[in-house]
This record gives structure tokens, C-alpha cells and sequence, in this order.
């Protein structure tokens, strides 16, 4: 039973990461620029929601109306203000850039809004389903199903329409696609926005459970990319996978050998998955170019 | 671009000619140090502490300053201990300071009052609490809050005494789970709390540390649950102890008390996050703030309007109380000296003798003395116990500074 | 190298720099103001450290981000020994930096696979498996409380009173940094780490074992960290794994370079002294106000460094540097004006050597290829004697150059086998050991070292067989005389026309006195001139003493140059014979013009 409850633990948390990640490996796998600053994504998209409620007193599951095109639209601009420059230069300057934006925009929240932790009191988000012995959080199902549907349907997204072929067209081979009349500028543009959007989202289903504070990305971002590599560069079903993975690792090395050591576990998990299968469980579109293959 | 270019070169040029030259003081003010750690993780407590030496500052020049002048601060942040160094350098070398306040982080202050010391500058801590500020025999160096080990002691004493009487059970029959962030603060508490256990011939049925940056504890929580414990002594700063809270109700978890040690648990922030649920629910072993009985801790009432006028809102955490009451302790002690020179202000620190009904919070302060395993601290240094009611933190031990109607309540 | 330093002291080259360090190794001893002893020895310690990283990030063109991880372990390693044993820094240092060197060969064999981000991630969770570490095994390491180094004064313990002793050692420790990188610039592994950051795939096929340079590289980079490690340790007096073990300060270490210039001997100390002041001069102005905006303007200022000087702040000045060190008088033996060098020529000529009997030089027998499910190469065999032309032809598609890769060792054969000098070399598993073994070859889409000059390039070849610099610059001067781009030595290598890059690839290889020379479509863009003057070069490069193995779509070249020539076609060998027989031959013109093309 208590084995169980672990593993539920592990599933709901892996429902958390997946759902932060599915944004990273949208842009990173198809703009293939490493951003340091996705955290402050995330940590944008709260302090977005947190306002929403504060001060226009919308439930946090209502404001994701506000919060998801907002955030498109904060994609676009940090795309197109930063990261478009750089696109093309070596590795190193985009990270450095990128970790100037982090740097910029921690402490932009800071200026702004004060180191004080904020977070959101729904008592709806506390209930709790029993199930027998079994608690399950209503507010962690949430985020848990949600990440399963959001895979899913950007899935579809990228399977079924236009666009999502142009972006994938794009991540396989990028001079291939312009050949072939597909505009890599507009692509990235938009990939860039649509994973922000999906961030947005995270951001949006976590602050029940959470808080926000200047820093809060900075909690989340390693482990996003983790499970970004994990699951595969740019695969939707990876991320959500990787997730699962990284969640149920979480809590059951958390409960069975150390909490003070759980985060290194799956540090080590990374470090192995790096070494030994590059291209992530379910491989990565355009492996070749990252020179993985 | 061009322009762009020149214009960081210049900056940079810029920056190593003015910066040394510091501020000219004026005739008529003294002008001393101030160590926080402004930005960073921490950022909101280090700033609360800094307001409570500010305070101090404010209220003293209204009666006329030291020595004849006013009191100006020049302040430092130090969001790392290589930050905390370099800053303390400047303090002491450029700006000359005779005395540096400080820090609320324990590794801000452990770095920086070495370096103070160094320069033979007074290190005057006045809230981290890690043990080692004092234990390394630094003679500039003075502290008039409580230790970390202490505080931990204190969680447990109060476990087994007067809670488990509440609860109904011989302190042999309680089972009491340790669990602590694992950077200095929550593990100079856990260390105090294996030492009491020791002492008083308990075990403990959890001791786990857990990272503070960590985003989910629900394992962790699943550990302490299998243990079955009756009370949990928990040491967290305010994200992880909300965190750990909420994943413990999520879990079922339920214990007669959660007894926390200053940290996080006594913050706004942590009522507001988690509502009515810690209602005699959670007590803290710390030091308190503005919630003391104003008939025991006398001006508290008026500092906390002060504060309000100062600052333009309401305090944000109790922080700023202790270190107010450390820097008003350090006026007293540069009146009695008569000057800045260092030797006169330690031979008047030691000598320091003021007792528990002249201080705002009710402990005196007296500080060991050369030869003393930590030597510079207040010996005299002790926590309250309080508990949130109501959505408000009210003292409940000792009993004298309890606000009338509000003791022990045990779920 | 010492000694020529001395010898060109009256260059003012030479002498300038040599002030500018004098005139701060007199400021750190002298300068009594405690605040700017203090910012020197950080500006000091951090050039050195960041020229430490410079090593495997800028050189080798590896970015690391958790060299701090090299960073707390050298610090704690020497702290540790010396709070609990007893044990001198003087000696934990060399503890210290053997730790950091056997770390540096457990993280480099692994994580040096791995190309750019995947690298620089893998360096990340590194760092933070050690912090985590670091906090856990608290018995050893007193883990969050921090360890606290006592405060005693000694030579020994590296401890000091004075603060000018302190900024004098950082000093000898940027000295030590500066001096190593300088000396490993004009190294064989300095020419190698340059090239294989280039364009990692040619430099295999120069001979370069990439994995052993860059690991090289890192132990080095560690190594050096760790030592500066202790020195910054032994100051602060404090550790804790937080702020030692910290991203931050990988970051920083790859940022001082980076806005220095990566890769140069120079660049980190510009950094350093730059960013160091920057950041005690915000914190101290800007610090006290309102939290957290002076990090504010400094990361502002990061991105804008990086969007519009990406090469750092030494390739700003260095037009106005060289300008000013021009009109600088000369002295002594530098005041007279050098000589042109003079080029020795010095190969054999051989008869032109037709096809001798006897074992052959390069064999391949029955070889196949597969990618997947598609089968690019099926069956061929065929053979070279030592000094022949081979000439290849076949129509697009046919599988050339995958048979220049499978007999070079770049892919391995689906089946078949490959002898090369008398030896097997079908399952060779690392490009530069076919280099070693005898055989060069260019690519057909030139692979040039961008950012080096011609000559430099020519002498990543020549290191193949040598270990010494200045015998590799003369092998790669005689061989830039011969192909004709001698002229053109200081020239960056992208600034090159088609043609001369071609030259070059060829030149590249030939260093390598390679005993057979694969030529992919060298003659591809050229116009009729310089199509003839190839032809020229290649005889010549037989007589020099190659084999040569020419893929050509150019049929003039191809008749005139070849004495036996192979048609390949949708990966079979179609033919083999003398060049008339060939072209006459009706499945060769079946194969190029289609089945239903008849010859009249």
C-alpha cells in the first residue's frame, strides 16, 4: 500500500515536470538553441497567474484564458528581441545570452515584486480523493491529466496540421526545408511562442500547488532539461514519458534511500542517459545534426 | 554601436577609479557597517533584518545619536560569502567603518565577520544563528541573538515538556521525527536536537535531512508517515516548510503538533499560504516579534507603528525586532566605550550587563568572555515558544509573556 | 621558448606586455590601500582561473558549465587535509590538483563524446551531483555549516598577514596561467585543440586523435582550476558548498573569457579585469538601494556584450593595440630587419613511376557498404601499387566518395575488407590512425580551419609525424611552396578563393607525408587555369613521393592525370583499365548516358 502511494506520488510529481518540459523540448528541439532562461518562462507564467487572482480575482484555472496567449506573446518577444540574433552563432554565445536574460529577468521580479513568496489558497485545489488507504490530490490529478492532454494534442498538432509539419519539417533539416519554401525565421517564431504558451499553461495548473518567488525557475529548469533529454529532443510523447520517469524516480529514491540524496539520483540518471543513448528514449528528430548519431 | 562599446569601456574604466573613494564623512556623523544579504534566495529576510537595525538607527538619532553625532549607515549586500568578503573589505578598508552590523544569513556572517576580524573591526551579529559564529575564538567578534544548536535544543525540551504534557504523555512514550533543510540553518538546529536527545536519553524516530531547493517532498513526507510520530520538529524556511504542510495534509499525515524553529514557519507568508489549517496546529521556537504581549515587551507597539511609518507597510516578518533589539544593545555599549577604537569597544562589550527587563524581548545580555568555547556570545539569549491562533503567532511559554487567554492548545 | 623570449626583448612586442605585468606586479607588492590589494587579488585569481577554463572552453571549443566542479573539489581537498590533518596547503595543492586531475579523466572520457549543449549539460548535473555531495557527507566536509579554514599565518599554509603577499602569489598564479596557455598555443597539442574546435572530422584525418587532445585539454583546465582553487581558499578562509560548488561560479569563469575573448592567452585577464571591478562597482553603488538592481544592469550588460562582441573585448582593441606597439621603438637584435625566411625545397624526384609488381600499397577486397536498407557499395575490389594514379569515375550517386570513406576508415564496410600497407585496416576504429598509417585525403567540401592561417593549418598536417613546432613549420613551408599558396601564409584561411582552399586541403594532407593521397573532386569549381595547374600539382605531388587516389568528374584532368582509371556506378565497378580503354568502353557510356543511348 504504502508502495503505492510512493508510486502515485512519483506519478503525479513526473505529471508536474512533463508538463513543464513539454515547452522546452517543443523549442529545443526545433530552434536547438539551449536556453538558460526557460525557467524565468515558468516563473513569469506565475507571477502571471498570481496577479490574475490577486488583483482581477480569477480562480487560477480561469486565468489560464489570460495567461496562455499572454505568455505566446512573451515567447514571440523574447524570440524575436534575443534570441533571433543568435540563432545561428555558436553554442557559446547562446547560452550566454541566455543567461543574461536569466539573470535580467530575476532580478527584474525582484525590482518589481519583492523577494516575498507568493502563492494561491484554493480550497478547492486541497481536496483530497480517497481511495481506500490511497489519497490522491485533486489539484496533482489535475496537473497530471493535463500534461497527458496537452502531450497529446500538440502531438496531433504536429502530426496532423500544416503548421506542425512545417515544424517538424524545420527540426529535421532546416536547409532541406527551406528549399522546400518553409520560412525558418516565422517557424521559430511561432515554435517559440507555442512552447511559451505551453509553459504558460504549466505555470498556470502549478500555483495551486506551489509558489512563486523571483528564483522559482531556477528549482525547475535542470530538472526540465533532464527529462527534455530523457525523453528525446522535440518528442512530446518523450517528455511526458521522461517526466513520468523522473517523478516515479523522485519519490521512490526519496522514500527508499535518502531525501537528502533523491535529486542526485536523477542527476546520475541524466549523466547515463547522456552517455549512452544521446538521442533520449524515444529518439530525437534531426539526431544527426547534433552530431548524436 | 561604436558609441555602445565606448560607453562600456568607459563604464568599466569608471569603475575601478571611483569606487575606492567612498563617502567623505561629515564631522558630525559616525559611520558604520551593514551586512545583509539584500538579494538572492533570501532576500526578503535579509532585508527585514536590515530594517530592524535601521529602526534602531532612526530612534537613536531622535535622542540625539552617539557620542554627540548621528548615526549613518553604509550599507552592504553580500548575496554569497565571496560577496559578503569583498564587501566587508570595502567596509573596513575604503569606508573605515569601526563596527559592522549583520547578517541573518549564517554563511554571510561566518565569512564576513573573519574578515572583520581580521581587521580588527567589530563584527556585531544579531540573528544568524549558525553555531560557529561564535566558536572560533574571533575577538571583534559579538553576537546578542541565540544559536542554531540552541534553538533545536529548545524544540525538543519544549517537546517533551510541556507539549507532551499537554498531549498526555510521559515524555518516554512520545515519539518525536526530526526533519531539516539541509543548509546551515536547518542543520545547526538538527545538530542542537541530537545533542538534547542525547542528553536527555530519547531517540528519535525520524532525523531527515532533505535539500531546500527540492520540489517535491511527498517522499519525504511518506518516511515521516511510516515512522507514526507524535509531534514533528521541523526546521524549513518558508517555501519548503508550505511545501512539506500541504503535501502532509495531502497525505493524511496527522500528528498533535508540528513545532517549527523560527525560519519559515513564523512568516505571514506561510499563514496566508496555508489558512486556518495551522491553527493550534503549529508552534515556533524562536523569537518572537511584534505578536508579544506589549505589557511584557514594552514599545513593542511602538515600534511596530514606527516600522509601519518607516517603511510604508506593515512588518513582513518578526526578524526585524531581534535585530533592532542587537543594534540598540550596541548604542549602549559604544555610549559606555566613550569612543570607536576597537579596544574600547571590546573591553565595553564585555562588560556589557544589562538585564531581561530593560530589552524588548525580555532576555538580557551578557557576553562570554576571552577563554569561553564561544567567547562574544550572549549567554544570556533565549527563545519563546509560540503558536499560530487564530492567524496570528501568540506567545504561549513562557507563560509570563503569553498574551492573557492564549496558552497551549494541542489538535 | 624562454630563450627566444629574451632574445626578442628589444621588440616592443615583446617588451610592452612585459611592463604592463611589471607595472602590476608592482602594484600588487607596493600598493598599500587595502580595497584595491583586494580587487587585485580577485582580478588576479579569477584571469587565472577563467584562463584555466579557457583552456577546454576557448581552445578546444568545449563549454564547460560546471567547472566549478573542479573548482570545490580542489578547494575542500586541500581544506579538509589541512583542518583535520594538519596537512600544509603548500602540499594539499598537489593533493588538490591530482583530485582534480583523476576527476577530470573520470567526467572527460565520457562526457567529451558528447557535441555542444549535450557537453555543457553534462558538465552541469556534474557540478551539481558534487554539490550535492558536498552538503551530504557533512562528517568530512562539515557540509552547509561551512568549513572554516583557521587563520594561520605561515608561508606554509599559504596564509599570510600582509595583503601584498596575497596579491603577489595571485599574481604568479595569473603569471602561471598566462605563460602555460602561451606555451600551448605554439604546441602541437595547441595547433591540434585549435583545428579539431574548427572542424573536428578533418582534423581526425590529420593524424589528430581528437579524443586525446581534448582530454588532454580538460585534465590540464582542471588541474589548474583546483590550483587556484586552494590560493582563493586560503584567502576567504570560508568554504561552504553552495557558493563553491555553484553554478555561478562555473558561469562565471566561462563569462570573464568570454567577454575577454575566447580562445586567446589574453582574453581572460581583459575579462577579468573588466567584470570584477564592474561587479564591486555596481554592488557598491547601486547595491544598497533597491534589491537586486545592480544584477539588473549587469545582465543587461552580459547580453549586450554578447549580441554585439562576440569575440570579446581583445579583438575590439586589438587593431589600436598593434597600431601603438608599430610606433613603439625597437631595440638590440630586433632593431635590425629580419630576413626573408628561406623555403628549402627538399623532395626526391622520382622517374614517373609506372605500375610496379609486387604488393600492392592499398587493396580493397570485396567491399560493401549498407546504410539501413539502402546498399551504396557492393563488391568492388580493386588494388593501387605504390607511386601510381588511380583515377575513380562514375556518375553522381555511384558511391565515390563512400568508398574514399570506407577505405579511410570514416565508415566501416558492411562487408569486405581493406588492406592498407600490408596491414588490415577494415575494422579501424578512429580516423587519425589511418593517418598515421600512411594515407591523407581531402574532402569535397572543403574543410578548412577557418579561424587559423594557411600556415597554421598546413602544420596541424605536419604534426601528424612530428612533435616539435619548429620542424613542423618547416615541413609546412616547404609544402605551401609547393602547391603555390606561400605567398599566402598569414592569410586567415576563410578568406581563401575556392580554388586556393582546395589548394589547401590538398597542402593539409601532404604534411602529413602520407604514402597514398585520396583527392575528392579537387577540380569541382575551378576554372580552366586552375583545373591546369592542379593537374600540374598532383604529378608533382606523385613525385614528391604519394600514391594518388583521384575522384574526378573533370574528364580532361582525369585522362591526362591518370594511369589506370575504375568506373563505379550505382555502386558496382563497372570497369578498370588504361584511360582509352575505359572511355571507350560501351558500359561506361551505358552507365552515364542511360541504357537506351547508342553509340552511333
Amino acid at each position: 500500500m504504502v508502495f503505492l502511494q510512493v508510486l502515485i506520488n512519483g506519478l503525479f510529481l513526473g505529471g508536474v515536470y512533463a508538463l513543464i518540459s513539454l515547452g522546452l523540448t517543443l523549442i529545443f528541439g526545433v530552434v536547438r538553441v539551449i536556453n538558460f532562461a526557460h525557467g524565468e518562462i515558468l516563473m513569469i507564467s506565475m507571477y502571471a497567474s498570481f496577479f490574475c487572482f490577486s488583483v482581477l480575482g480569477l480562480n487560477p484555472y480561469l486565468s489560464l484564458i489570460i495567461v496562455i496567449p499572454g505568455m505566446f506573446l512573451v515567447g514571440i518577444l523574447i524570440d524575436q528581441v534575443i534570441i533571433r540574433p543568435i540563432r545561428n552563432a555558436p553554442s557559446y554565445m547562446q547560452i550566454f545570452a541566455t543567461v543574461g536574460l536569466s539573470v535580467v529577468l530575476i532580478n527584474l521580479a525582484l525590482v518589481f515584486f519583492s523577494g516575498d513568496y507568493r502563492s494561491i489558497n484554493l480550497a478547492f485545489a486541497k481536496q483530497v480523493v480517497h481511495m481506500g488507504d490511497i489519497g490522491i490530490s485533486l489539484s496533482r490529478f489535475i496537473v497530471f491529466i493535463s500534461a497527458i492532454v496537452v502531450a497529446w494534442l500538440v502531438w496531433l498538432f504536429l502530426d496532423k496540421t500544416d503548421m506542425g509539419k512545417q515544424i517538424r519539417a524545420i527540426a529535421q533539416d532546416r536547409d532541406a526545408a527551406r528549399l522546400m519554401g518553409i520560412n525558418p525565421n516565422k517557424i521559430y517564431m511561432i515554435t517559440f511562442g507555442i512552447g511559451s504558451a505551453m509553459v504558460g499553461l504549466a505555470g498556470g495548473l502549478i500555483m495551486p500547488l506551489y509558489y512563486v518567488f523571483p528564483s522559482v525557475g531556477a528549482y525547475f529548469v535542470l530538472t526540465a532539461f533532464v527529462v527534455v533529454v530523457l525523453g528525446g529532443l522535440g518528442n512530446m510523447v518523450g517528455a511526458l514519458l521522461g517526466g513520468l520517469i523522473i517523478g516515479v524516480i523522485d519519490s521512490l529514491s526519496g522514500f527508499y534511500l535518502d531525501p537528502a540524496l533523491k535529486e542526485m539520483v536523477y542527476f546520475v540518471v541524466f549523466l547515463g542517459v547522456l552517455l549512452f543513448r544521446p538521442s533520449g528514449l524515444m529518439g530525437m528528430i534531426g539526431a544527426e545534426e547534433m552530431g548524436l548519431k | 554601436m561604436r558609441i555602445l562599446k565606448s560607453a562600456l569601456l568607459m563604464t568599466a574604466l569608471a569603475a575601478l577609479l571611483i569606487a575606492p573613494l567612498g563617502s567623505a564623512m561629515a564631522a558630525d556623523e559616525i559611520k558604520l557597517g551593514t551586512i545583509f544579504s539584500r538579494t538572492g534566495p533570501l532576500a526578503n529576510l535579509g532585508l527585514d533584518s536590515w530594517r530592524g537595525a535601521e529602526l534602531a538607527r532612526i530612534v537613536q538619532n531622535q535622542k540625539g545619536g552617539l557620542l554627540g553625532k548621528k548615526i549613518v549607515f553604509i550599507n552592504g549586500d553580500a548575496p554569497n560569502p565571496k560577496a559578503a568578503v569583498s564587501e566587508t573589505e570595502r567596509l573596513c578598508t575604503v569606508e573605515k567603518v569601526p563596527v559592522i552590523l549583520g547578517s541573518f544569513s549564517s554563511s554571510i556572517s561566518l565569512a564576513a565577520s573573519a574578515k572583520a576580524n581580521q581587521h580588527k573591526v567589530i563584527y556585531w551579529e544579531m540573528g544568524a544563528v549558525g553555531d560557529k559564529i561564535t566558536e572560533r575564538g574571533l575577538k571583534y567578534v559579538f553576537r546578542t541573538s541565540p544559536t542554531g544548536s540552541d534553538l533545536g535544543r529548545d524544540q525538543l525540551r519544549f517537546a517533551l515538556g510541556e507539549l507532551a504534557i499537554k498531549i498526555g504523555k510521559k515524555p518516554a512514550q512520545m515519539k518525536v521525527a526530526s526533519i531539516y533543510e539541509d543548509s546551515a540553518y536547518g542543520t545547526a538546529c538538527a545538530a542542537g536536537i541530537r545533542d538534547q536527545a542525547k542528553k536527555m536519553g530519547v531517540k528519535l524516530a525520524v532525523d531527515e535531512a532533505y535539500n531546500h531547493k527540492a520540489t517535491d517532498l511527498s517522499s519525504l513526507v511518506m518516511r515521516v508517515k511510516a515512522a507514526n510520530p507524535d509531534v514533528i520538529l521541523e526546521s524549513s524556511y518558508e517555501n519548503d516548510a508550505i511545501m512539506f504542510f500541504r503535501q502532509a495534509q495531502e497525505a493524511g499525515l496527522k500528528i498533535r503538533q508540528y513545532v517549527g524553529s523560527g525560519g519559515g514557519m513564523n512568516q505571514p507568508g506561510y499563514k496566508k499560504a496555508l489558512g486556518n489549517a495551522i491553527n493550534g496546529y503549529v508552534c515556533n521556537v524562536g523569537y518572537p516579534g511584534y505578536n508579544l504581549n506589549p505589557a511584557y515587551a514594552k514599545g513593542i507597539k511602538e515600534l511596530e507603528a514606527l516600522y509601519t511609518k518607516t517603511f510604508g507597510e506593515k512588518p513582513t516578518s518578526v526578524f526585524s525586532v531581534i535585530n533592532y533589539m542587537g543594534a540598540m544593545a550596541l548604542w549602549d555599549v559604544i555610549n559606555r566605550a566613550g569612543s570607536l577604537k576597537p579596544e574600547a569597544l571590546v573591553k565595553a562589550a564585555l562588560a556589557t550587563n544589562i538585564p531581561g527587563d530593560k530589552t524588548i524581548l525580555r532576555y538580557g545580555i551578557k557576553f562570554a568572555g576571552p577563554g569561553s568555547k564561544n567567547m562574544g556570545q550572549n549567554v544570556l539569549a533565549s527563545y519563546f515558544i509560540s503558536q499560530w491562533q487564530g492567524g496570528q503567532l501568540q506567545i504561549v511559554s513562557p507563560a509570563g509573556a503569553a498574551t492573557p487567554g492564549h496558552s497551549l492548545q494541542v489538535k | 621558448m624562454l630563450g627566444s623570449y629574451f632574445k626578442n626583448m628589444g621588440a616592443p612586442g615583446v617588451y610592452f606586455p612585459s611592463l604592463i605585468l611589471l607595472a602590476f606586479l608592482a602594484v600588487a607588492a607596493l600598493v598599500p590601500n587595502e580595497f584595491y590589494l583586494n580587487l587585485f587579488f580577485m582580478i588576479f585569481m579569477f584571469a587565472g582561473l577563467s584562463g584555466a577554463w579557457n583552456i577546454i572552453g576557448g581552445y578546444a571549443g568545449q563549454i564547460s558549465l560546471g567547472h566549478a566542479a573542479f573548482y570545490g573539489v580542489g578547494a575542500y581537498t586541500s581544506a579538509v587535509l589541512f583542518a583535520k590533518l594538519g596537512l600544509p596547503p603548500v602540499l594539499g595543492i598537489f593533493a588538490s590538483m591530482g583530485v582534480a586531475v583523476v576527476l577530470a579523466f573520470i567526467i572527460g572520457y565520457p562526457c567529451l563524446r558528447l557535441k555542444g549543449p549535450f557537453f555543457t549539460l553534462a558538465t552541469l548535473a556534474v557540478a551539481e551531483v558534487l554539490q550535492l555531495l558536498a552538503v551530504y557527507f557533512r562528517g568530512l566536509t562539515e557540509g552547509s555549516e561551512g568549513l572554516s579554514i583557521p587563520y594561520e599565518p605561515a608561508w606554509y599554509n599559504l596564509i599570510f598577514e600582509s595583503k601584498n603577499v596575497y596579491a603577489v602569489l595571485a599574481f604568479g598564479y595569473m603569471l602561471l596561467v598566462l605563460v602555460i596557455t602561451l606555451v600551448l598555443e605554439r604546441s602541437k597539442l595547441g595547433y591540434q585543440l585549435t583545428a579539431l574546435r574548427d572542424e573536428d572530422q578533418a582534423a581526425e584525418s590529420l593524424g589528430v586523435n581528437t579524443s586525446r587532445a581534448k582530454i588532454a585539454a580538460f585534465v590540464l583546465s582542471g588541474a589548474l582550476t583546483a590550483l587556484g582553487a586552494v590560493i582563493v581558499s586560503q584567502y576567504v578562509l570560508f568554504l561552504e558548498p553552495h557558493s563553491d560548488f555553484s553554478v555561478n561560479v562555473s558561469v562565471e569563469l566561462a563569462l570573464m573569457s568570454m567577454v575577454g575573448g575566447l580562445g586567446t592567452a589574453v582574453g581572460p585577464l581583459i575579462g577579468a579585469a573588466i567584470l570584477i571591478p564592474l561587479g564591486e562597482f555596481l554592488r557598491a553603488w547601486v547595491g544598497g538601494g533597491i534589491q537586486g538592481l545592480h544584477y539588473v544592469i549587469y545582465g543587461c550588460i552580459l547580453i549586450l556584450v554578447v549580441m554585439f562582441m562576440p569575440h570579446g573585448i581583445k579583438a575590439l582593441v586589438e587593431n589600436k593595440y598593434k597600431a601603438l606597439v608599430d610606433i613603439l621603438p625597437r631595440f638590440g637584435a630586433a632593431a635590425c630587419p629580419q630576413p626573408e625566411e628561406e623555403v628549402h625545397l627538399h623532395f626526391e624526384s622520382h622517374e614517373a613511376v609506372t605500375a610496379k609488381e609486387g604488393r600492392p600499397l592499398i587493396a580493397a577486397h570485396e567491399v560493401s557498404k549498407d546504410f539501413g536498407g539502402l546498399r551504396v557499395l557492393s563488391g568492388i575490389s580493386f588494388s593501387v601499387h605504390p607511386g601510381e594514379i588511380l583515377g575513380i569515375i562514375g556518375p553522381n550517386g555511384a558511391g565515390k566518395t563512400t568508398l574514399f570513406n570506407v577505405i579511410s576508415g570514416v565508415y566501416r564496410p558492411t562487408k569486405g575488407r581493406v588492406e592498407f600497407d600490408g596491414q588490415d585496416i577494415t575494422g579501424i576504429k578512429r580516423i587519425h590512425q589511418v593517418c598515421h598509417l600512411g594515407m591523407g585525403r581531402t574532402y569535397q567540401i572543403v574543410k578548412p580551419f577557418g579561424n587559423m592561417s594557411v600556415l597554421d593549418n598546413v602544420m596541424v598536417g605536419a604534426f601528424c609525424n612530428q612533435a616539435g613546432s619548429a620542424t613542423a613549420r618547416e615541413i609546412a613551408l616547404e609544402v605551401l611552396a609547393l602547391v603555390g599558396l606561400l605567398d599566402k601564409k598569414d592569410q586567415e584561411a576563410k578568406s581563401l578563393t575556392l580554388a586556393n582552399m582546395k589548394r589547401l586541403e590538398m597542402a593539409r594532407a601532404l604534411a602529413t607525408k602520407p604514402k597514398l593521397l585520396l583527392l575528392d573532386e579537387v577540380m569541382a569549381g575551378l576554372n580552366p587555369n586552375e583545373i591546369d595547374e592542379a593537374i600540374k600539382l598532383i604529378r608533382d605531388i606523385r613525385d614528391y613521393g604519394s600514391t594518388v587516389i583521384v575522384v574526378e568528374h573533370v574528364m580532361r584532368a582525369i585522362m591526362s592525370l591518370s594511369e589506370r582509371i575504375m568506373v563505379i556506378a550505382q555502386g558496382e565497378k563497372v570497369t578498370e583499365g588504361l584511360p582509352r580503354e575505359v572511355i571507350a568502353d560501351q558500359r561506361v557510356i551505358k552507365a552515364y548516358l542511360g541504357d537506351g543511348f547508342e553509340l552511333a
